[in-house]
């Protein structure tokens, strides 16, 4: 193949797009052209370290001695002509060379990528500070860095057939099962889809269940946190362009742990959690809870409280439970704003919602102040398990439209629901609910009331893996 | 992970942890035995309801042992296909069905009486049989980890309930002993066999036994909590506990608690209706293994089932038919004499077909030996 046929092959495979350059070069030893998109690749590598020992060789160079030329610190893989522009597409530079079959892949991709900084959702008094960010070979070696060993492994893999993502799959060998490691890689590679854009996409092709609104794939924006998950017999998922790193298996209790937790003294960890687990429950149950006392069981309340949340109720032309289910609302449309609205709008958005919402649909009569105390409980709950949030917030609707209709007798029914539902669901051979059903008893030393690490010298049992043995027992 | 919900498939026998099995048995001893029995039973017995709680207790565990018995001993991989053994499957069909059927009742008796008075029978039934369908299906694993979560909550309510106790107990009102004759305390407690058979379903699993023994503290605490709150409750309301709905609630309405962070029955209620629950769907889960045993299909249970809702919701105009039904001195004594006939039966089939295993190989040996 001539170098204009391969000039006219990519261009056409492209569509000519404006951003695919060509740098020929023809001088008496070397007749090629390096073909890139512009703003993948390193400039400064491209012009100093291949373009100028090509120009400036003094003897024939080829596909064959290429590397003996330029400084390029990787082999120089040939790639099929065919194979070509989905190589460029990725950022890579090819070398063609005059009258042969294949090009030559080298590899200086240089995005432009944001600096490594504390992740804005997961913020630690005590505790290393570092967070993953959007490039994926910058979040291997931040793992890396935590795990110096050679039992790390990391699988590399493309997903996407337009967006063509790297994916890493990294696991301990020797510690994570080799089945789970090997049907992730294979659901992995069966995925089939043109794009993905972040690792959510990828969330949702590995997960058990597949209607399911609470999240059954870990994640987590801290080297620290996956480091010490792959410790456990876990794997993680890296997807490109995406901050936030999958671990796999996942069990619910995960989401009550925070790192923080390990930091920090274990009584006061003990009693995060508990608090955690506390703020869960109010979130989901204190509507419902409210609305089934106030239109079904208000007999059940005390005397005094009842009187108060009576005076406090009079008037108010809403029953309870469309009164709850509006101030819900407001709230939810309330967070949506203030998520998406630009930070200087913000404290306008406070205004609007606190003062002229909250307080004048109060004072008008429309809305009671006990409905805007509980929502705003129940609001403050449900940050305490924030990567629960999605299904915390469906499950506080269900539970007061349950309670509105059932009253306690529809609120226990969905909490024996959702109990069979939740530990029926596993991950990757990993009970949901565990280490709480089924029991398992020395996991339980990182449960609700943690243990000291010093106690912990076993790999957890709720997660497979090949290895209990974390450290050597100290009988001193 | 892929579900599995076909309704048509071949018997199995699933494991569980003696920890799983120990939250099962609290849970569905306590149920009914504590709701609505203790009323029912004072109505005839008076100051005896204590000392016939004790025979019950006595009967229950014996017949809980038997099944240990068996299912401690490899469940029933090797009898499925044995005449016999389907002969007891059928006949125990029928008995869950009933005890399903009656069970059912009791609670929508509860809910409609007691509850939420004047409510419509077929609200109760069509929100009750959610759960029950949804565990029943399931399968026991999720039923035993269910129960393994709930299990220690409503042993705190109920023990809490019993310690805040703030009323005037009179446990002479226990006494005597014999309120009536031997012979008519006798005829009358046959009638209570209904509340008798409610572990039948772990003849269809397998224990893994963990070092703790969940099981015998279960039985243990359970048969505790079952006597100590029939005494207290005769020593609260003597005589007049025939009028009690559910013991369990009236006992917390007398909480210290109540005047400070409200009426305490509410905790009761919780503990009650998740008993309930998970008592029926036990009892149905029951069922749909004696049907896959039978047919190789759920579909006889669903049936069953189906029924119960017909006949709940719109045949009869009260439960109440259903529930005074089950305690009959016919329909009892029957329960009572199946709820201990059958154990002995299957551990009977099971040492049987044992010893022809044994000899059939001892057979074989000898034969090989000879050739």
């Amino acid at each position: 193949m001539t170098i204009v046929e391969f000039k006219n092959q990519i261009s056409s495979a492209f569509h000519n797009s404006d951003d695919l350059f060509f740098r020929e070069i023809n001088t008496d030893y070397v007749q090629c052209v390096l073909s890139y998109l512009d703003g993948g690749s390193d400039k400064i590598v491209l012009e100093q370290d291949i373009i100028s020992p090509l120009i400036t060789a003094r003897s024939a160079v080829s596909g064959d001695n290429l590397s003996d030329v330029i400084f390029y610190g990787e082999e120089i893989k040939p790639v099929p002509t065919d194979d070509c522009p989905a190589r460029i597409a990725e950022g890579d530079v090819i070398v063609f060379f005059d009258g042969e079959g294949e090009g030559h892949l080298i590899s200086i991709r240089k995005f432009d990528k944001r600096a490594i900084a504390e992740p804005p959702t997961s913020n630690v008094l005590k505790g290393p500070r570092e967070g993953f960010i959007e490039e994926i070979k910058t979040n291997v070696t931040l793992i890396r860095r935590r795990l110096k060993t050679p039992s790390l492994t990391v699988k590399n893999l493309s997903v996407g057939k337009y967006s063509s993502t790297p994916v890493s799959v990294l696991y301990i060998d020797g510690i994570a099962v080799n089945h789970v490691v090997e049907e992730i890689i294979g659901r992995l590679n069966a995925i089939d889809i043109d794009g993905i854009i972040d690792s959510s996409y990828v969330a949702s092709f590995i997960q058990g269940r597949r209607y399911c609104f609470f999240n059954q794939v870990g994640s987590s924006e801290k080297p620290d946190v996956v480091a010490s998950k792959l410790l456990e017999g876990r794997v993680a998922i890296i997807v490109d362009g995406s901050p936030l790193v999958l671990t796999l298996p996942f069990v619910l209790f995960e989401d009550l742990q925070d790192g923080y937790d390990y930091y920090s003294n274990d009584w006061s960890s003990s009693l995060a959690r508990f608090f955690r687990v506390m703020g869960s429950l109010l979130t989901v149950i204190l509507p419902g809870a409210y609305v089934a006392l106030q239109s079904h069981h208000y007999h059940l309340m005390p005397l005094k409280f009842l009187i108060t949340l009576m005076s406090a109720t009079n008037g108010i032309p809403f029953p309870p439970a469309i009164e709850m289910f509006f101030v819900l609302m407001l709230f939810e449309i309330l967070n949506q704003a203030s998520i998406r609205m630009p930070r200087l709008m913000g404290i306008s958005l406070s205004i609007v919602g606190a003062i002229v919402l909250g307080d004048t649909a109060v004072k008008a009569g429309l809305i009671s102040s006990p409905a805007v105390l509980v929502t705003a409980l129940s609001a403050i709950g449900i940050f305490c398990v924030p990567d629960q949030v999605g299904a915390l917030s469906i499950l506080r609707f269900i539970f007061l439209c349950c309670s509105a209709v059932m009253g306690l007798f529809g609120i226990v029914i969905l909490i024996v629901l959702l109990t069979a539902y939740l530990v029926s669901l596993s991950s990757y051979g990993a009970p949901y609910l565990a280490p709480y059903a089924p029991r398992i008893n020395p996991d339980l030393k990182d449960g609700l009331i943690k243990s000291s690490t010093v106690n912990m010298s076993e790999r957890p049992y709720s997660i497979p893996n090949q290895n209990r043995k974390r450290m050597s027992k100290d009988d001193d | 992970m892929r579900l599995n919900y076909n309704l048509c498939h071949k018997p199995k026998t699933t494991n569980l942890y003696s920890s799983q099995i120990g939250a099962v048995v609290f849970l569905c001893t306590l149920s009914y035995k504590l709701s609505s029995l203790p009323g029912i039973v004072s109505e005839y017995l008076s100051s005896s309801t204590l000392w016939f709680y004790l025979v019950l207790s006595v009967v229950d565990i014996v017949e809980f042992a038997l099944l240990y018995f068996f299912f401690c001993d490899g469940s029933d991989e090797r009898l499925r296909d044995k005449i016999p053994y389907k002969i007891g499957v059928a006949i125990l069909f029928v008995f869950l069905s009933f005890k399903c059927i009656g069970f059912f009742a009791l609670a929508v008796l509860f809910f409609t009486v007691e509850l939420y008075v004047g409510i419509s029978p077929i609200i109760i039934v069509s929100i009750l049989i959610v759960p029950m369908l949804y565990l029943g299906l399931k399968g026991v694993n999720t039923l035993a980890r269910t129960a393994e979560i709930l299990a220690p909550i409503v042993l705190v309510i109920i023990v809490l309930n019993l310690v805040f106790l703030d009323c005037h107990l009179d446990f002479k009102r226990n006494l005597p002993v014999l309120a009536l004759p031997l012979k008519d305390f006798a005829l009358h407690s046959i009638k209570y066999g209904l509340w008798l058979g409610n572990f039948f379903p772990l003849l269809f699993v397998k224990v893994q036994k963990k070092k703790f023994p969940y099981v015998f503290t279960s039985v243990s605490i359970t048969h505790i909590i079952t006597i100590v709150a029939v005494m207290v409750g005769v020593a609260m309301y003597g005589d007049a506990m025939k009028i009690l709905g559910n013991l369990l609630v009236e006992i917390s309405g007398f909480n210290q608690l109540s005047t400070e962070i409200g009426r305490m029955e509410w905790t009761a209620l919780f503990a009650v209706i998740v008993m309930g629950v998970i008592e029926i769907s036990f009892l149905f889960f029951g069922l749909t293994e004696c049907s896959v045993r039978l047919t190789r299909s759920k579909y006889p249970a669903i049936i069953v089932v189906a029924v119960v809702v017909v006949l709940l919701s719109s045949l009869l105009s009260s439960p109440q038919v259903l529930a005074d039904l089950a305690h009959t001195a016919v329909v009892g004594g029957i329960m009572l004499g199946l709820s201990l006939a059958l154990p002995i039966y299957f551990l009977v089939v099971k040492a049987v077909y044992r010893k022809k295993d044994k000899n059939s190989s001892l057979n074989e040996a000898l034969t090989e030996d000879r050739l």
